[in-house]
C-alpha cells in the first residue's frame, strides 16, 4: 500500500508555484494526499475483508455439507426433535429403519408412537430426564415398523443449541435387530437341545422308570388276582376287599406320578417358563424323578440341604435337567469303581457369597480322568460307553444362560464333585 | 420245631411284598414277609420248611448275594426270583448259581403260585435231608478224639492193623475205639458210615 501511495506524493514536489499559494497549496495538497492515502488503506482492508468473508463462507459451506453428507448417508437413524419430541429434521437411515415410504411420513411424529406399548414408559422417562437435567442415557426400545415388523433400537438422545439460542433434541438411534435376532434364535436352538437332551436322557433312564412302573403294576396285579381268588372261594370278606381297593388305588397314583414325572421332563413349553423358586425344592424335586431309576436307590444318599430357602430365578426344567445329568454323572462313576457298600452321593447347597448359591454334587466313584479339565466340557467327549458327550457341555450352556458357572474337579480322596452357581434372586438378575 | 411251610418274600418294596402276601394267602398259604435280605437272615432257620419269593436288586444285601449266602451255609432252601424287565443278565447268573424258578415282572400269577407249590414240595424232601445231616453232625459231634481218629483212618481204608500201627496202640484197642464209634454213628456197615461223613464233609 505504501509503494502505490509513493507517486503521487513524487508528482505534487515537482508543480512549480508562488510562495503564498504555494505553501496554502503545498498545505492543502499534503493533507489531500493523507486522505486519500487513509481512503486507499480502507479500500484496501474492506476489500481484504470482503476476500477473508468469502473465504470462511465457502469453508463453511464446504463444512456444511462435510456434515450433510454424514447426516444423510449415516447408517445410524438421527432424529432432530423439538422439545416435546416432535421430529423436525431426519435423515434418510430414518426411513429406511422405519420402512416409511419418505421422511414426510416420520416429520412432525414423535418416536414414542412408534414404539411398543411396554416401552414407551421408558421414553417418557427418558425426554423428562434430557428436559430437566440435560443428561441422557443410551436406552432400548423396541418399535413396530410401518410395514408391521418389529425391530430393536438404542436410542442415545443429546441436547443440542441452535444458533438462535433455542433447543433441540437430537437423537442418534442405532438398530440393532439383526443381533436381537440372531440371540433370539441362539436361545431358541439352546432350548431346543435342552429338549432333545432330556428326551436322550430320558431315553437312558427309560429302563429304570420301566422297572420302576412294573412295582406298582404288578403290586395292582397281585391285589386284584387275591381278591378273585378269595372272591371265587366265596371268602369275600368285605372289610378286607375294600382295605386292598384303597391299596390298589394308592399303587394307581403311584404308576400315575411315576408317568407324569417322565412326561414333565421331556415337555418341551417348559423350556421357556422362568420362575422364583427355592433351589432345595428343584432339588427335592429332582431326587423324586431320580428315585424312578434303580441305581439311585442302591447308593447312599447325603443331603445337605441349606436350611433355609434360597430363591433362585430359573427355568425350573433346565436346572433340573442339569441335576440329573450330573447325578447320572456321579452314578456312573460310582458303578464303574464297584465299591463294595454301593458308593455314596451327596448333594449340598451353600452360599459362597452373599450373592450367590452353591450346589455341589459329591460322588464316590472312579473320578475325573487326567487332563479332564480342558476335556469333560467339549462336546462330543465322552468316557462312557454309551455316551454321546453332550450332557456337561448343554448342563454347561445351560447355568450360563442362568448367570452361573458349571465347574468339576477331582476329590482329594476318591471321586469326584461337580457344582455350579446360581445368583441368589435380586442380585444379579438378567 | 415244627414248622408249617412257609412262603418267605423279601422284597424291599412294601406294596409289592403286601400284594404278594395277601395274593398268596388267598391260596392259603402261610407268608412272611421281609423288607431286606439281613432281615430274612436273622429270622430263618435250617429247619424251617418253605420256599423263598426274592426280589433281585434290593439296596444293601442283593437277592443274588442273599442267594450265594445261603447256599454257602448249605441252606437248601428254593428260591423263586422275581425281577424287573431286563433284567437277563442277571438271571443267567441268579441260574448258574443253581436258581431254579425266575419270574419277571409282571407275571402270571397262576406261574408264580405253581412254582410256590412246587418249591414247598421240593423243601419238603430238602427238609428230610436236612434233618439227616443235622443227626450225623450230632453223631460226630458225639465222638471222642480218639474214635474221631479211627473213624477218619476207617474211611480212609485202612485195616485195623494198619491203624493200630499208626496210632501206635494195640489191635484190640483199635477194635475197641471202632465197635464204639460204629455204635455212636448208627452205622452198620462201612459203606454207610462213608456215605453219612461224605454227606456231613459238605457243610464243613
Amino acid at each position: 500500500m505504501i509503494t502505490k501511495a509513493s507517486p503521487a506524493s513524487s508528482q505534487s514536489v515537482t508543480r512549480p508555484e508562488t510562495l503564498d499559494k504555494t505553501d496554502h497549496a503545498k498545505q492543502t495538497a499534503k493533507e489531500l494526499e493523507a486522505a486519500n492515502l487513509e481512503l486507499k488503506i480502507a479500500n484496501e482492508r474492506l476489500l481484504h475483508e470482503i476476500e477473508e468473508r468469502k473465504w470462511a463462507e465457502a469453508r463453511l459451506e464446504i463444512e456444511h455439507a462435510r456434515l450433510d453428507t454424514i447426516f444423510q448417508s449415516q447408517p445410524n437413524w438421527i432424529n432432530i426433535c423439538t422439545l416435546d419430541s416432535r421430529i423436525q429434521e431426519v435423515n434418510p437411515a430414518g426411513p429406511i429403519i422405519m420402512e416409511a415410504d419418505g421422511p414426510e411420513q416420520l416429520i412432525g411424529r414423535s418416536l414414542r408412537d412408534f414404539v411398543i406399548p411396554e416401552y414407551q414408559q421408558e421414553v417418557d422417562k427418558c425426554i423428562a430426564n434430557i428436559l430437566q437435567t440435560g443428561e441422557s442415557h443410551p436406552h432400548e426400545v423396541q418399535v413396530k415398523t410401518f410395514r408391521g415388523n418389529t425391530r430393536w433400537l438404542t436410542v442415545r438422545p443429546v441436547l443440542i443449541h441452535l444458533d438462535n439460542d433455542e433447543l433441540r433434541i437430537m437423537s442418534i438411534i442405532i438398530d440393532h435387530t439383526d443381533r436381537q435376532l440372531a440371540q433370539i434364535k441362539l436361545a431358541e436352538r439352546q432350548r431346543e437341545l435342552a429338549h432333545i437332551m432330556r428326551l436322550n436322557t430320558l431315553g437312558e433312564m427309560a429302563s429304570g422308570i420301566a422297572h420302576e412302573l412294573n412295582q406298582p403294576l404288578s403290586a395292582i396285579a397281585n391285589y386284584i388276582r387275591g381278591c378273585e381268588l378269595r372272591m371265587q372261594n366265596s371268602e369275600c370278606n368285605m372289610e378286607s376287599i375294600t382295605e386292598v381297593m384303597r391299596l390298589v388305588s394308592v399303587q394307581v397314583k403311584r404308576a400315575g406320578e411315576i408317568l407324569r414325572y417322565a412326561k414333565d421332563f421331556t415337555r418341551k413349553d417348559q423350556d421357556i417358563e422362568w420362575l422364583e423358586l427355592n433351589i432345595s425344592e428343584i432339588i427335592n424335586d429332582t431326587l423324586h424323578l431320580m428315585e424312578t431309576t434303580e441305581q439311585f436307590k442302591q447308593v447312599k444318599l447325603i443331603k445337605n440341604l441349606y436350611p433355609e430357602p434360597l430363591m433362585v430365578n430359573v427355568n425350573k426344567i433346565q436346572i433340573e435337567q442339569v441335576l440329573v445329568n450330573m447325578v447320572l454323572n456321579a452314578l456312573d462313576s460310582i458303578r464303574e469303581s464297584n465299591l463294595p457298600d454301593g458308593g455314596t452321593l451327596e448333594i449340598r447347597t451353600e452360599l459362597p457369597d452373599a450373592q450367590h448359591v452353591r450346589v455341589s454334587i459329591i460322588d464316590d466313584g472312579s473320578g475325573l480322568p487326567d487332563g479332564y479339565e480342558d476335556k469333560i466340557f467339549r462336546p462330543f467327549y465322552t468316557s462312557k460307553k454309551d455316551g454321546m458327550g453332550m450332557g456337561l457341555p448343554i448342563s454347561s450352556s445351560i447355568i450360563e444362560a442362568h448367570s452361573g458357572k458349571l465347574v468339576a474337579s477331582n476329590n482329594s480322596e476318591k471321586g469326584a464333585t461337580f457344582y455350579f452357581t446360581l445368583p441368589i434372586k435380586g442380585t444379579s438378575r438378567q | 420245631m415244627n414248622y408249617p411251610p412257609t412262603v418267605f418274600i423279601v422284597d424291599d418294596d412294601p406294596a409289592v411284598r403286601d400284594s404278594l402276601r395277601w395274593l398268596l394267602e388267598s391260596m392259603h398259604l402261610k407268608v412272611a414277609t421281609f423288607g431286606s435280605a439281613e432281615e430274612f437272615i436273622k429270622f430263618y432257620t435250617m429247619h424251617m420248611i418253605g420256599c423263598l419269593v426274592l426280589d433281585v436288586r434290593m439296596p444293601g444285601m442283593s437277592g443274588l448275594q442273599l442267594q450265594q449266602y445261603l447256599s454257602k451255609q448249605k441252606h437248601s432252601l428254593p428260591i423263586i426270583f422275581i425281577t424287573g424287565h431286563g433284567d437277563i443278565p442277571m438271571a443267567v447268573r441268579a441260574m448258574q448259581a443253581g436258581a431254579m424258578y425266575f419270574l419277571e415282572k409282571p407275571f402270571e400269577d397262576q406261574v408264580l403260585l405253581d412254582y410256590v407249590h412246587e418249591a414247598l414240595v421240593l423243601d419238603k424232601e430238602y427238609q428230610q435231608s436236612r434233618i439227616r445231616l443235622t443227626m450225623i453232625q450230632a453223631r460226630i459231634s458225639n465222638l471222642t478224639e480218639r474214635e474221631r481218629e479211627v473213624m477218619d483212618l476207617v474211611i480212609g481204608n485202612h485195616s485195623n492193623k494198619e491203624i493200630a500201627a499208626r496210632l501206635g496202640v494195640s489191635i484190640k484197642t483199635v477194635e475197641f475205639h471202632r465197635s464204639h464209634m460204629m455204635e455212636k454213628m448208627h452205622a452198620t456197615s462201612l459203606i454207610e458210615l462213608v456215605n453219612m461223613t461224605m454227606e456231613a464233609a459238605g457243610d464243613e
